[in-house]
């Protein structure tokens, strides 16, 4: 994949930013370019892209995408409870916070996987990757 | 002493034009260095038509006369509708043997078959026909 000096640098921004804090904020004038950017690494549909506040509509947020993770930690800490691995008093006095470490932790996986293909992206231009000249069979 | 090896060179493309097949033959002499098997007709002791792997184009097939010492590079390369080229490069010697082959992946040439003190005519090989290789596995590289 050929990636523009621009492309790089957000690219670059994005890895940065994702490895602090599990997420990408940016201002709307840059909204096209990343856009843009996440099509072209094919990163769409492993994020989430909207506005960090909806009283701010000129910050957007990218952060991992996921379909109804509050739903799928509660059955999976239900699940554990059914089977006997959490006592009944630890259940209902740290479900709530059983659930949040739950999805910090799914977040956490899910911006691992993102930043590990974002930095595969850039390793490929680096190292010259599939911008070897290509061969032409005619002129052999 | 002299010896007969068949060989075969193809340029051909699909109907489409999208896939291209390429076979070529080369012949390593001492004196000569690398040299094309079209420059050395009367080394050719046959030629026949053989059957193109695409319908658009043709191909040939020779046997051809070596010398004691003499190498035969016989590569193949096919280009897919990606425009992503793969092939292999065998070397026969001068009795027709299989001595060494390489495969030419995502511009990466890897040792297939073979002992890699062969390996420095698929070099000669690659450099002369400037094939573009981004990392090679040929058995001779220093750790």
């Amino acid at each position: 994949m050929k990636l523009e000096d621009w492309e790089r640098e957000l690219l670059e921004r994005m890895i940065k930013a994702f490895k602090h804090y599990n997420c990408f904020i940016y201002e709307k004038e840059e909204h096209d370019k990343v856009r843009k950017l996440l099509g072209k690494t094919g990163l769409m549909g492993k994020v989430w892209i909207g506005y960090v506040d909806p009283r701010y509509p000129h910050i957007y947020i990218v952060k991992p995408k996921f379909h109804d993770l509050e739903r799928e930690c509660l059955m999976e800490i239900e699940n554990l409870f059914h089977k006997g691995s959490i006592r009944k008093e630890d259940y209902a006095k740290m479900k709530d916070e059983m659930i949040k470490q739950c999805i910090n932790h799914y977040t956490y996986e899910r911006s691992r996987e993102i930043i590990l293909i974002m930095e595969k992206i850039l390793e490929e231009k680096n190292n010259g990757g599939r911008s070897i000249p290509e061969l032409s069979l005619e002129d052999l | 002493m002299q010896s007969v090896i068949e060989a075969v060179e193809e340029k051909s493309r699909s109907r489409t034009g999208k896939h291209v097949a390429r076979r070529l033959v080369y012949i390593y002499s001492r004196d000569k260095g690398l040299i094309p098997l079209s420059k050395e007709p009367d080394r050719i002791t046959r030629r026949e038509d053989a059957e193109p792997t695409y319908k658009e184009g043709e191909a040939e097939k020779y046997l051809v006369k070596l010398e004691h010492g003499e190498f035969l590079i016989q590569a193949r390369f096919v280009k897919n509708f990606l425009g992503k080229v793969v092939g292999e490069i065998s070397v026969y010697n001068y009795k027709g043997e299989l001595v060494y082959r390489a495969k030419y992946r995502d511009g990466e040439l890897r040792r297939s078959i073979g002992n890699p003190v062969y390996a420095w005519i698929i070099r000669l090989f690659v450099e002369k026909l400037r094939i573009p290789v981004k990392k090679t596995r040929l058995g001779d590289e220093k750790h």
